[in-house]
């Protein structure tokens, strides 16, 4: 697939670059720009043409749109997978995502919570523990998402005993302390469990 | 000039569209204080296209600034368009014009031939207008940005505010919409000559004429249509109390506008303006290319004009003697939840 580094152009170079390498053959199409309305204007052309539309927020001022097709232009966009019942519950136990480079690792973790802003259902509760704490507390490049989530009604709880360990407790920015006692409940009482 | 570097390419977008977007500046202006003098008879409170300052019972001061980065290629061009764009203002409050100063940001490391060509233009564009230049301000800057602050009077009596219209009047727009789009696409080279030709006309055509036929006609309310795009000027021109309801049919397009804008050329400016109004209209129903017209941000626009309905039809014809482009677009209504409808 193709990447198209468009950071810095003005609308409609996105837009032009996009339509002209799928136009040429490209089945789908990465363009990176540096702004929301960037974006939009990107969505509304996915939208007019047909194209699936996927969006990767990799920073504050770095977004990967992702316009694909195969060759023929979709119907419609791909629904997003449902869950057949309940709402996932969430285990974050890292600040990473994955083994391997750690700032690959934090980056991916951060568009996976992105990611679950979309989700549908949303999850219904994200349970931090061990190094995942540091999601939670105040510089986490994550706060925005989690409030988007929580906003849509899902829990955040963090460990207590791990914020002490790390020396976090006063720097919780998001959720609520939970003890082992209730994050074990959460765990069994879990209708569908995700473990990161 | 063709071996001169291209002025463009020290700007990453241009013109009207480079304003800072309507909800950003609402915020930013909020803080400020109001002034106490109320001789003030318009201020930024109104957002309006210029501040007034009555001098005594006859005359007002008319005083406005208009300046940005080049939207064009041609520094002589550019230089007219700004001038262009400035003077709009005065003539949209129902005034005349009188005396300029330049506005110049120019790179140090560009050739003064492009800052005096630009110059020149906008000179060219004072002198058609009768507006006398007064001198003006230079700094070096990374980026060429230019425009000017004018001054103008207008009869105390006689001010057009934009916030004014009554219902039952009907809209006259004075030049076609769609620069911003033939801007967008010419700026990635899918702009034909012609349709490039007619925005860059539009642009540089000086809203005098127009202005000057309203002195004998019922004129309710006055704005020109700029950066934030018609849907948006026409919001604030009907602000809370009334709605509009616009024939989107008898809008004036610059030629292969709607063709570019369903090809997607759009500005970036066009989308915070349709952020920015948001829910005030409904334009799902619309073709979507007429629909980014109706959010194309302009450059050096027409007037928007709100006058009595008996006297709209002999209004456009005296408007049409110099500005044939010129339309009735719609009309004043009772305000309802949305401010624009079309039909």
């Amino acid at each position: 697939m193709k990447t198209i580094d468009m950071l810095g152009k003005p609308c409609p170079m996105p837009v032009v670059a996009a339509s002209r390498a799928l136009q040429d053959g490209e089945s789908a199409v990465t363009v990176l720009v540096d702004n929301a309305i960037a974006v939009e204007n990107l969505r509304k052309m996915a939208d007019g043409r047909g194209y699936a539309f996927a969006l990767v927020q990799r920073a504050k001022d770095e977004f990967a749109v992702t316009l694909g097709g195969d060759g023929q232009p979709l119907a419609q966009e791909q629904p997003l997978p449902t869950t057949a019942s309940g709402a996932p519950t969430v285990l974050i136990s890292k600040d990473q995502l994955g083994e391997g480079d750690e700032t690959l690792g934090k980056m991916l973790m951060k568009g996976y919570l992105f990611s679950l802003t979309a989700l549908t259902p949303p999850p219904k509760t994200l349970l931090f523990l061990n190094g995942g704490v540091r999601l939670v507390c105040e510089g986490s490049a994550a706060l925005g998402d989690l409030q988007t989530l929580v906003d849509g009604g899902c829990a955040i709880h963090a460990c207590g005993t791990c914020l002490n360990y790390y020396g976090l407790t006063e720097s919780l920015a998001i959720g609520q302390v939970a003890d082992m006692l209730f994050i074990s409940q959460s765990l069994a009482q879990a209708d569908r469990l995700i473990t990161l | 000039m063709k071996d001169q570097p291209s002025i463009l390419s020290h700007c990453t977008s241009g013109g009207c569209g480079a304003k800072i977007g309507p909800d950003a500046l609402s915020g930013l202006l909020a803080g400020l204080p109001r002034a106490a003098d109320d001789r003030l008879l318009v201020g930024f409170d109104a957002s309006d296209d210029a501040a007034v300052y009555q001098l005594n019972g006859a005359q007002s001061l008319i005083s406005t600034i208009d300046f940005f980065p080049p939207m064009v290629d041609n520094a002589h061009t550019f230089g007219r368009i700004a001038a262009a764009n400035a003077l709009s203002d005065v003539y949209a409050m129902g005034g005349t014009p009188v005396l300029a100063l330049n506005i110049v940001c120019f790179p140090e490391a560009l050739s003064t031939d492009m800052l005096v060509e630009m110059l020149a233009g906008g000179a060219e564009i004072l002198a058609e207008a009768g507006v006398s230049l007064g001198g003006g301000h230079s700094v070096y800057d990374k980026e060429i940005k230019y425009g000017l602050a004018v001054t103008g009077l207008v009869d105390t009596a006689r001010v057009l505010r934009n916030n004014t219209p009554r219902v039952g009047d009907m809209l006259l727009l004075t030049k076609p919409l769609g620069a911003g789009i033939v801007l967008a696409a010419s700026r990635v080279g899918m702009a034909s000559d012609n349709a490039l030709r007619a925005a860059l006309d539009g642009m540089q055509r000086l809203n005098k004429y127009a202005a000057e036929k309203m002195a004998a006609f019922d004129v309710s309310a006055c704005t020109d249509v700029t950066g934030f795009g018609l849907l948006v000027h026409l919001s604030e021109m009907c602000g809370k109390a009334v709605s509009a309801k616009l024939d989107t049919s008898s809008l004036p397009v610059l030629p292969e506008a709607l063709a570019y804008a369903g090809e997607y050329l759009l500005t970036a400016a066009g989308q915070r303006n349709r952020n920015h109004f948001g829910s005030r209209a409904d334009v799902s129903a619309l073709p979507p290319a007429l629909a980014e017209i109706l959010f194309d941000p302009q450059t050096s626009g027409g007037l928007l004009i709100s006058v009595a309905p008996q006297q709209a039809q002999a209004l456009l014809c005296e408007i049409q003697r110099d500005d044939p482009l010129a339309r009735i677009i719609g009309e004043i209504i009772p305000g309802q939840a949305h401010t624009v409808a079309f039909i």
